[in-house]
């Protein structure tokens, strides 16, 4: 059975919640209604065409389906900031530190790795040292 | 995943600290505070136009927006603004790519 105390503890914690889920639905819908306007006025002008089908596709959108759309909107808006790019660095970069467990701590052949680097890095500054540039 | 992978939650964890920086610095500083509000402000009715155009239902929405995302839910607007910038501007693969390099380097080889 949970507490009374723990429940009245997490009530304030709820409310804000409450109100933090509702506020940011409503300022989603705004930015999926500003979508839709913008990609029908863009295709159809401002006509009474484009009118009626922004109303039509606001309806379905934003009031009947929303709980799909606006997760779907999410992961659009994620897709065209680039979350893509930073799941590539992800899968390019996580199979090699697996190759590189599997080989015993060993890097792969040919990886570029920090230590490559490292010890490059050392040779350059010891090269200038040499001449005389440090 | 292995101890050569955790390289990905700690560019994760990485990635989450330099975002939720600028809240913490806003609620610290005043003056950022001030000065994060405006470019908000700026970065919304800029938005906004650009979907609609110059109007009067760009002034309602960018007012509803600037209310909710600026006054309202200040953290928010300004997590999700700095997010969009450090996204935009290609940071969160170079901490990806460093937190693997640096991880490389202080680990020792067995």
């Amino acid at each position: 059975m949970i507490p009374v105390n723990f429940l009245s503890g997490m009530l304030p914690f709820m409310l804000f919640l409450d109100g933090l889920i509702g506020d940011m639905t409503l300022v989603l819908k705004i930015f999926v209604l500003l979508t839709i306007v913008s990609y029908v006025t863009q295709h159809l002008g401002k006509g009474p065409i484009a009118i009626l089908i922004i109303v039509v596709l606001s309806y379905f959108i934003i009031f009947d389906y929303f709980i799909y759309f606006g997760g779907i909107y999410v992961l659009y808006m994620l897709v065209m900031f680039g979350i893509s790019q930073l799941l590539m660095d992800f899968f390019i970069l996580a199979p090699q530190a697996m190759m590189e467990q599997n080989m015993g701590g060993e890097e792969p052949p040919g990886a570029p790795h920090g230590l490559d680097f490292k010890e490059r890095q050392h040779k350059m500054v010891e090269m200038r040292r040499m001449r005389g540039m440090m | 995943m292995n101890d050569r992978g955790n390289f990905i939650f700690i560019a994760l964890g990485l990635m989450v600290g330099a975002i939720f920086l600028l809240p913490v610095l806003m609620y610290i500083f005043p003056p950022i505070d001030i000065i994060i509000k405006i470019i908000l402000i700026f970065v919304i009715y800029r938005t906004v136009q650009g979907y609609l155009g110059n109007g009067v239902l760009t002034l309602i929405i960018s007012c509803i927006l600037i209310y909710f995302l600026v006054l309202k839910w200040w953290w928010i607007g300004a997590t999700g603004w700095f997010a969009i910038t450090l996204f935009g501007m290609g940071i969160f693969s170079i901490i990806t790519w460093g937190s693997k390099t640096a991880l490389d380097i202080f680990k020792p080889k067995r």
